[in-house]
């Protein structure tokens, strides 16, 4: 059997070198190091206890830190899952993540946040001044509103949306939304959040997918805001016939072929020029050049690309245009919405001109500007007060001696009176709107006259009432229902109306207009192609145009006894129409030597000041009788309306 | 086996027959140096030898020799722990860190092995005021010692229990399973 030491000296000393063994072994865990185990030689019971519980201390020690470092790897991999599950959803929903430290002041934003704006990520917190700087002007203001307001308690969470600037200097729209933590006595201690980018919903156009108007506004405002100014030219293109592409093809097919054609658009235009899609298929961009000489040049490829037809769906089609520009001045800077203002009249002025017109801003405009808006107020005056008067201009027969149709012609009774004729309103009617109301109130004057007593007595039961319809109206998918109604309400039958329409209106959607002409013609109202030869006329829609009668204009006729080449160009044209099968009005006969010529070319309807000017409904039983005016050396007699 | 448990049987026979009869023993069984380490895990089957051929020498049965190594066991631990008798306030108090207190005597053994055979004999399956199962899983089959420590240690804290071995390894179970139960008042 081993023994100790023997006697009381030597024993203590045995002890305490012992024990001073163990100490020494336990000196290891100063370094936080357990992995060791505590030895003694000793045979004494109370040194084996020292070392046995030491080693179970130690032990037991090295069980907790794994315990705690089994925990803490469990606690991380299920961190680690929920961020990467926080971070897939994140990134599905293209949103960054920010915090703000409230005691600091200090922001930390998550990686995705600064990809999102193509900033460089930086680690750490930041001031939030960082973030708020980035924000535009305008949103500033109400970003720290929102943020605060939660802060205080006073809304439930933040939700603002706003528009910061990128990495490459462009503006992108952001949704934050954020919540606050707060401790135990209701202090907000941090806020966080996400930032999604909402910028294809808000800057982006649906249709052509290019930047809107609002990113265009985003432009605009910050290229005004460059000091010094440099000369700047706002330019708008319009596509008058968009509506051609989506004829007989699938939606999807003519998106596709939009967007195509605004793509090729965009490289027509300088790297830095961008291309903004605005309502009704208008484009603008902003250009820093005022000349317009230099203008002109760079938008040639526009232009050339725009006179080529678009092919979809194996067939071409034409697309007609208009442009409009604002150039600024640096030496006069005005207003964002001014310049957006004047882009827009030189835009509408291009209108009312020639396809492929393009208009400069000029002072001029604003005169034009001026007489629209008079223009416009003297209709919901008009319509406000019963102005809106029908006149009737007959259609005679000269054939058979009777009227064979009344034309309805609109005019408006200014205040004192003043009748003002359509030349001054219509235009304005059609681009404000106001001519749907406008031409209902016309036609419920006009139609009880065929089936007005008096009327009948004089005139019979057979005259056509004629009225005219504007490009607005024509492209109205719902025009033959709006016809039939107003005629099912007075009680008249279809074929007692015609409608006449001008080739201008016509050709602005020829497909779409044919269409609607049949479908007008089938239900049994008549059509009439108005102010034939009044200006560019093709031959060719009078061999394909859904119609009736063709009513030539006055420009054809007038000298037509004195001019032997405007003889025969009008003669042609009766022919033509003739061997067609058109019916045929001659407008503005104004002279026996004309009636005659015509009556010996087999035309049969006059209209003109010859047989009657326009004159009010009211006062056409009374102050119109029909009469061969070429039977008496001086003609009818005839009564004048003031200002008519 | 964790030394103490020899170690114990040892001490009684040294100091009442003679290192000789140490010795005797020990040939006997076969184990020339048997050991005597309080923190060191002796071989189960020399162990288990020692405490067979000490029986014989001692002219006592198996469960003869449990109930004297028993009485032997808690004066021994009670001279040498005595911290572990004054923590628990209760046998059943005690008894429920017996799991706890075996496997530091085994904290000192390095392989990791021999040290969780060490640890893991012992394991409290349930435990309340009153009640006390306790799952012991060893191929040396010692329940008969714990059965026989058990009153023991009732007789310390003056309590009265009762234990019942409801599934032995003996009786071809995975497991010895005491289920312990105390009363509530102290014995008179």
């Amino acid at each position: 059997m081993r023994r100790g030491p023997g006697g009381s000296e030597e024993r203590e000393r045995h002890l305490l070198a012992e024990v001073d063994s163990i100490s020494n072994q336990l000196c290891q865990a100063v370094d936080g190091n357990f992995e060791f185990y505590v030895h003694t030689d000793s045979d004494e019971i109370a040194v084996q206890k020292l070392a046995q519980l030491n080693n179970f201390v130690l032990d037991s020690v090295r069980r907790t830190i794994r315990d705690l470092q089994a925990s803490r790897d469990e606690l991380e991999t299920r961190v680690e899952e929920r961020t990467q599950r926080l971070n897939l959803v994140l990134t599905a929903t293209n949103d960054g993540v920010w915090e703000w430290d409230i005691a600091s002041g200090n922001i930390t934003l998550s990686q995705r946040w600064s990809s999102m704006l193509g900033l460089p990520y930086a680690a750490g917190q930041q001031d939030v001044d960082e973030w708020l700087r980035r924000i535009h002007d305008d949103d500033r203001a109400k970003v720290q509103q929102s943020l605060y307001q939660h802060l205080d308690g006073l809304t439930s969470s933040v939700n603002v949306e706003y528009r910061i600037r990128d990495a490459r200097g462009s503006w992108r729209m952001m949704l934050c939304r954020g919540l606050c933590q707060r401790d135990d006595h209701g202090v907000a201690t941090r806020m966080a959040g996400t930032q999604t980018d909402t910028t294809e919903q808000r800057l982006v156009d649906p249709l052509t997918l290019l930047p809107n108007g609002d990113y265009l506004d985003l432009l605009l405002r910050e290229r005004l805001s460059h000091s010094p100014l440099s000369p700047m030219a706002l330019v708008k293109f319009q596509l008058l016939n968009v509506a051609s592409l989506f004829d007989g093809v699938a939606v999807e097919d003519a998106i596709t072929a939009l967007r195509g054609l605004v793509q090729q658009m965009r490289r027509q235009l300088p790297l830095q020029v961008a291309l903004a899609a605005l309502p009704e298929h208008t484009f603008a961009m902003i250009f820093e050049i005022g000349d317009a000489e230099r203008l002109d040049h760079v938008l040639e490829p526009l232009e050339a690309l725009l006179a080529q037809p678009v092919e979809i769906d194996g067939q071409q089609v034409w697309l007609s245009h208009v442009s409009g520009v604002a150039v600024l001045s640096p030496s006069e800077p005005v207003s964002v919405d001014e310049w957006r203002h004047r882009s827009r009249l030189a835009l509408a002025n291009a209108r009312q001109s020639d396809i492929g017109s393009r208009r400069y801003y000029s002072e001029s405009l604003r005169q034009w500007e001026r007489q629209n808006s008079q223009a416009e107020q003297l209709i919901r005056g008009a319509l406000a007060t019963r102005g809106v008067r029908c006149f009737v201009q007959p259609i005679v027969d000269v054939s058979k001696g009777e009227v064979r149709c009344f034309e309805a012609l609109m005019r408006l009774q200014a205040p004192g009176g003043k009748i003002v004729e359509p030349g001054s309103f219509i235009e304005v009617a059609e681009r404000s709107g106001l001519i749907s109301p406008l031409w209902e109130a016309l036609m419920k004057q006009a139609l009880p006259m065929l089936k007005d007593d008096a009327i009948r007595q004089r005139f019979g039961d057979r005259f056509l009432l004629s009225v005219n319809l504007s490009t607005r109206q024509l492209m109205d998918p719902s025009l033959l229902d709006t016809l039939i109604e107003a005629l099912d309400r007075h009680g008249i039958p279809c074929h007692r109306l015609q409608i006449e329409v001008t080739e201008t209106s016509v050709l602005s959607d020829p497909v779409k207009a044919f269409r609607i002409l049949d479908r007008i013609r089938a239900a049994g109202i008549r059509v009439a192609l108005d102010d034939f030869g009044s200006g560019y006329s093709s031959l060719a829609q009078l061999t394909s145009m859904p119609m009736d009668t063709v009513k030539i204009d006055r420009e054809l006729v007038t000298d037509v006894t004195t001019l032997p080449r405007k003889r025969h160009v009008l003669s042609a044209v009766i022919a033509l129409c003739q061997r067609l099968d058109y019916g045929i009005v001659v407008e503005g006969v104004e002279e026996c030597e004309t009636l005659n010529l015509l009556r010996e070319w087999g035309v049969t309807d006059i209209q003109g000041y010859l047989y009657a000017r326009p004159l009010p409904l009211d006062r056409l039983v009374e102050d119109f009788t029909l009469l061969d005016p070429c039977e008496f050396d001086t003609g009818v007699e005839e009564t004048r309306y003031p200002d008519a | 086996m964790i030394g103490l448990i020899q170690r114990v049987l040892i001490d009684h026979v040294e100091a009442n027959y003679g290192e000789t009869a140490v010795q005797v023993i020990a040939e006997r069984a076969g184990v020339p140096s048997p050991g005597r380490r309080i923190d060191t895990d002796y071989d189960d089957a020399d162990t288990l030898a020692f405490f067979a051929a000490a029986g014989d020498y001692l002219e006592l049965d198996h469960e003869a020799l449990m109930a004297l190594y028993a009485d032997l066991f808690i004066q021994w631990t009670r001279r040498h722990y005595p911290m572990f008798f004054s923590m628990a306030e209760s046998a059943q108090a005690l008894l429920g860190r017996q799991p706890a207190i075996h496997a530091s005597l085994g904290a000192g053994v390095r392989d990791p092995k021999l040290r969780s055979r060490v640890n893991d004999k012992f394991r409290i399956v349930e435990q309340s005021a009153s009640w006390l199962v306790v799952e012991y899983r060893s191929p040396n089959g010692l329940c008969s010692l714990y059965r026989a420590i058990f009153p023991r240690v009732l007789e310390v804290y003056g309590q009265a229990g009762e234990l019942v071995e409801t599934r032995c390894r003996h009786r071809g179970d995975d497991c010895c399973r005491f289920e312990m139960t105390f009363a509530e008042e102290a014995v008179a």
